[in-house]
């Protein structure tokens, strides 16, 4: 899948997810940047990605990412 | 050697002067000397424990990164994973049993090497190849006694960049000055706050409601102060061989509620537990929706509360703090939908959750404090007036112990709440005032101030 | 501008901040507690280090030349019995000044050192009468050598040239480490007294002014305080068993001290040991304050204070326990007051505990001791 299909679409979940409706991201963002993203919320954010994307992501994998940057990538990669 | 004795600090002062002095290839074997040697004056056989246990990790870690099967790498990891715990546990229940001594820092140690063998399984880089390198960071003698439990990557990438640049003075005078107010924070504040308690456990059932209540918010007040007063030491004598540990305390009592406040307290372990044991459980509980949220928070925090201790009280502790976060987490979006809107309600949100959190920690301190179970329950009556309380008031105590009390506990709240100004301040002060007047006036305060009685640190026993 | 200078700025040498921080802090140190500074600030009566040495400083600057002094050093049980304001009451035309240098809880190495720094000529005083609790020594035990609290009482009289004679004369290694950190570093010695300081502020610091013009240190015990003006008449005892046959007085207190000194509190195999220690620590002590005056016009004398009648189980000294007067060296300035001077105050009538007389026992005792002042200078001029 292209990275520039995925943006908009992660933008969307992240909005739903976190409660934000105008919440902007891009690839250099972290969990720091975000109100609301820690450890409880961050699997939500990851049930959502692989509903979103129809993805299964490894624990490995999750713990791999730094920034959304790496999510999108991982996204990428996997979705095909 | 106690880590607030003048000769251990002198001694460690003296060691670092020499490890700055030998050539940079030297410095990880003198290390690994010092922090041996400094293992061998408490205990031979449980150094020949920490080191087989080093070592046996060592080559388990060797091979997740060697083998290529994914099941092969399982087994390993398992295999580490499974012994340490074994060891943690079988010495902890020894304890309660059979009254043995429990080996020093093997709680910190053996959380340090599972972190580091579910790093290599995660990603073989992370591997450690040089052998000396690895037995040091199990044994780093700053973090063996009571932590920071720092992370491999963390340890490993400042190990070599030390070994290899010269002394960094702003890194090693940063160091003094956490030692300074370590010291401070320990032997002015927290042994004066458990001299109290200490009074007060001498006959809890005769003093009156308002010092029991007192007493309560010392169980926490008195605990910030005495471990952050021992973290800022560890970290400042790690400083001085250029190794920075992470932080254990973020203002915690600034914290909005429980699960906010657990990010700020004890950080060191709250991370290894969320990233080595809540985050791969919730991945592999994720369909089950509320009930994996609150069975994952639940088994942590019941990790948490027996990693201290197999006992009845620290399993209550763990699970009272497991119902505090559940109900945390579960009514996350509705707080921030009711006091995230405006600016006043966001401070009217902050004024109502600092005082309940301060108020939940203090509930279950009354689990954690008390050693036995019966001590807790005497403290949960007289707290919640289901026993009556005695009448005997200040006057029931020496007036070098009651005296302070107050003022103590102020300061305890205030630096655990952050110390809101104290940067602004201390920056204006700096302009004027040279460090080493500053660190020579601290030193008087320090020796004026002591308390007679000798102290130990509460986190030792762990 | 400022605040990013200070950002720029790189850090001293480590070594260096850490040598400027401890010197700092010694400076310090030294400059509140060795020059007298802090004990001037704070009341007198609240520390036993106070007392002596503003009576030191009080002392050192009100020398009176021409060798027309009288000093009377001891510790309680002489500063209760001598009383110089009745003496000199009753004897106006005395041709001596009376120097008190008396101060409790303190023992002949606290003597030696006051002396020392009192009178550096050895040629201040005429006479120096110095006060023994008994020529033969008691057999109770007393951690005397290795007395942390003295060492505290006396560190701003100790000269750094004397500073390892006197880290010396305390026995082990740990008691020598101790006493040299707190040589370094007095505050730490005296924190006990600083946080009460901190702690009642108006109390320790308004006293000091009435007490140091009025006493110039330690008022007199019975000015301040009648009603510890009592007496042990009618106190009984059986010299066989120790038994106490008779207590006069319902005050636990006094009681408590009275039971202590007369059941078998001590360990009576160690009689010679404790003995024997008592007698090495009088004897080095006392022959230090000798061979200080050695070749000096000044006189030496000894007086045993009066005790409790004997037997008095542990405080009382037996027929062959080692007797000072045997040990000390011979000299010519060198005399011993006999005790039978004072025996008739040896009498539970004139104490107001086991050790100190009370205000009839001084009157009788200040008399005595003042006669004898008065035989043994008339003339004046020597």
């Amino acid at each position: 899948m292209e990275q520039a299909a995925i943006m908009p679409r992660l933008t969307g979940v992240f909005q739903d997810i976190f409660a934000i409706p105008n919440l902007a991201i891009s690839p250099n963002t972290t969990a720091a940047d975000v109100p609301g993203w820690d450890s409880l919320s961050h699997i939500n954010l990851v049930l959502a990605v692989e509903r979103n994307f129809s993805i299964r992501l490894t624990t490995r994998e999750v713990r791999g990412m730094k920034n959304v940057g790496d999510l999108v990538d991982l996204i990428a990669k996997k979705a095909g | 050697m106690s880590f607030v004795s003048i000769l251990f600090l002198l001694a460690a002062g003296a060691a670092a002067c020499l490890h700055y002095a030998l050539p940079a290839r030297f410095r990880v074997a003198y290390l690994l000397a010092l922090s041996y040697g400094f293992y061998a004056t408490w205990s031979l056989p449980y150094l020949a424990l920490l080191l087989a246990a080093s070592a046996l990790v060592y080559l388990a870690g060797q091979r997740i990164a060697a083998v290529p099967g994914e099941g092969q790498k399982k087994l390993f990891l398992g295999a580490g994973i499974g012994g340490l715990l074994a060891l943690v546990i079988a010495f902890k229940l020894a304890g309660e049993i059979r009254g043995m001594l429990f080996p020093l820092g093997l709680s910190y140690y053996s959380f340090k090497l599972i972190a580091y063998l579910v790093e290599v399984y995660w990603d073989d880089s992370v591997c450690e190849p040089d052998f000396w390198a690895f037995m040091l960071y199990p044994a780093f003698f700053p973090q063996i006694v009571s932590g920071p439990i720092q992370r491999p990557l963390e340890f490993f990438t400042q190990l070599r960049r030390q070994a290899m640049a010269r002394a960094d003075y702003a890194q090693i005078e940063a160091g003094m000055r956490l030692i300074l107010g370590g010291l401070m924070l320990k032997l002015l504040i927290a042994d004066r706050l458990n001299a109290f308690i200490a009074a007060v456990e001498l006959q809890p059932a005769s003093y009156n409601h308002q010092i029991i209540l007192l007493e309560a918010c010392c169980f926490t007040l008195q605990l910030y102060a005495d471990f952050a007063g021992y973290t800022n030491i560890a970290i400042g004598i790690g400083k001085l061989f250029g190794i920075t540990a992470p932080p254990n305390f973020a203002a915690p009592f600034a914290a909005s509620n429980i699960q906010e406040m657990w990010r700020r307290w004890h950080m060191s372990l709250t991370s290894w537990v969320t990233d080595y044991l809540f985050m791969p459980l919730q991945m592999a509980l994720r369909g089950l929706g509320h009930v994996s949220t609150i069975l994952c928070i639940t088994i942590s925090m019941v990790v948490i509360g027996l990693w201290h201790g197999l006992t009845c009280n620290f399993l209550v502790f763990g699970l009272c703090h497991a119902v505090f976060v559940s109900a945390t987490a579960l009514t996350a979006k509705l707080r921030r939908r009711i006091f995230g809107i405006h600016v006043v309600t966001r401070v009217i949100g902050y004024g109502i959750g600092v005082p309940l959190t301060f108020v939940a920690m203090t509930f279950s301190q009354l689990f954690w404090r008390t050693v036995t179970w019966a001590n807790a329950m005497q403290h949960i009556n007289l707290v919640f007036g289901r026993t009556p309380c005695g009448t005997l008031g200040w006057e029931g105590m020496r007036t070098e112990v009651a005296e302070p009390v107050m003022i103590c506990m102020a300061l305890a709240a205030y630096f655990g709440a952050g110390a809101p100004g104290l940067r602004w301040l201390a920056g204006r002060i700096g302009l004027i005032v040279p460090a080493w007047v500053q660190y020579g006036l601290a030193l008087l305060l320090i020796s004026t101030l002591t308390i007679e009685a000798g102290s130990s640190f509460i986190y030792g026993q762990f | 501008m400022a605040s990013s200078n200070a950002a720029s700025r790189q850090p001293r040498h480590p070594l260096l901040t850490c040598a400027l921080a401890v010197l700092l802090f010694i400076f310090i140190d030294e400059a509140a507690f060795r020059t007298g500074w802090y004990q001037a600030k704070v009341s007198v009566f609240s520390s036993s280090p106070s007392t002596l040495l503003t009576m030191s400083r009080w002392e050192q600057s009100h020398v009176t030349p021409g060798m027309r002094e009288i000093a009377i050093i001891g510790n309680s049980q002489l500063d209760e019995a001598f009383y110089p304001p009745a003496f000199t009451q009753q004897n106006p035309n005395f041709p001596y000044h009376i120097v008190r240098l008396t101060a409790p809880g303190t023992w002949p190495r606290s003597w030696y050192y006051l002396l020392k720094s009192l009178d550096p000529t050895r040629r201040r005083f005429k006479e120096i009468l110095v006060s023994s609790d008994g020529y033969k020594v008691i057999q109770d035990y007393r951690p005397l050598p290795d007395d942390f609290q003295e060492a505290v009482n006396i560190l701003p009289l100790v000269p750094i040239s004397d500073w390892l004679e006197f880290i010396e004369s305390y026995p082990g290694w740990q008691n020598r480490l101790k006493i040299a950190t707190i040589l370094l570093f007095p505050s730490h010695a005296y924190a006990a007294d600083i946080q009460d300081v901190i702690l009642h502020p108006k109390i320790r610091l308004s006293e000091y002014g009435d007490a140091y013009d009025k006493y110039h240190f330690q008022p007199w015990k019975f000015e301040i305080n009648d009603s510890v003006n009592v007496s042990l008449a009618g106190f009984a005892m059986d010299p066989k068993t120790c038994k106490v046959l008779a207590m006069p007085l319902d005050d636990p207190s006094i009681e408590g001290g009275l039971l202590a000194a007369t059941t078998n509190f001590y360990n009576h195999d160690q009689r010679e040991e404790n003995e024997r220690r008592n007698a090495d620590f009088d004897v080095f002590w006392y022959t230090k304050i000798l061979q200080m005056y050695q070749g000096s016009p000044t006189k030496i004398i000894f007086l045993q204070v009066p005790n409790m009648p004997a037997p008095f189980c542990n405080m009382a000294p037996l027929p062959d326990a080692p007797d000072i007067r045997d040990e000390l060296p011979k000299m010519p300035n060198l005399s011993f007051l006999d005790p039978v001077m004072f025996a008739k105050l040896n009498q539970p009538q004139y104490f107001r505990d086991e050790i100190h007389l009370n205000l009839q026992g001084q009157s009788l005792f200040t008399a005595e001791l003042g006669d004898y002042l008065i035989k043994s200078l008339s003339g004046g001029q020597s």
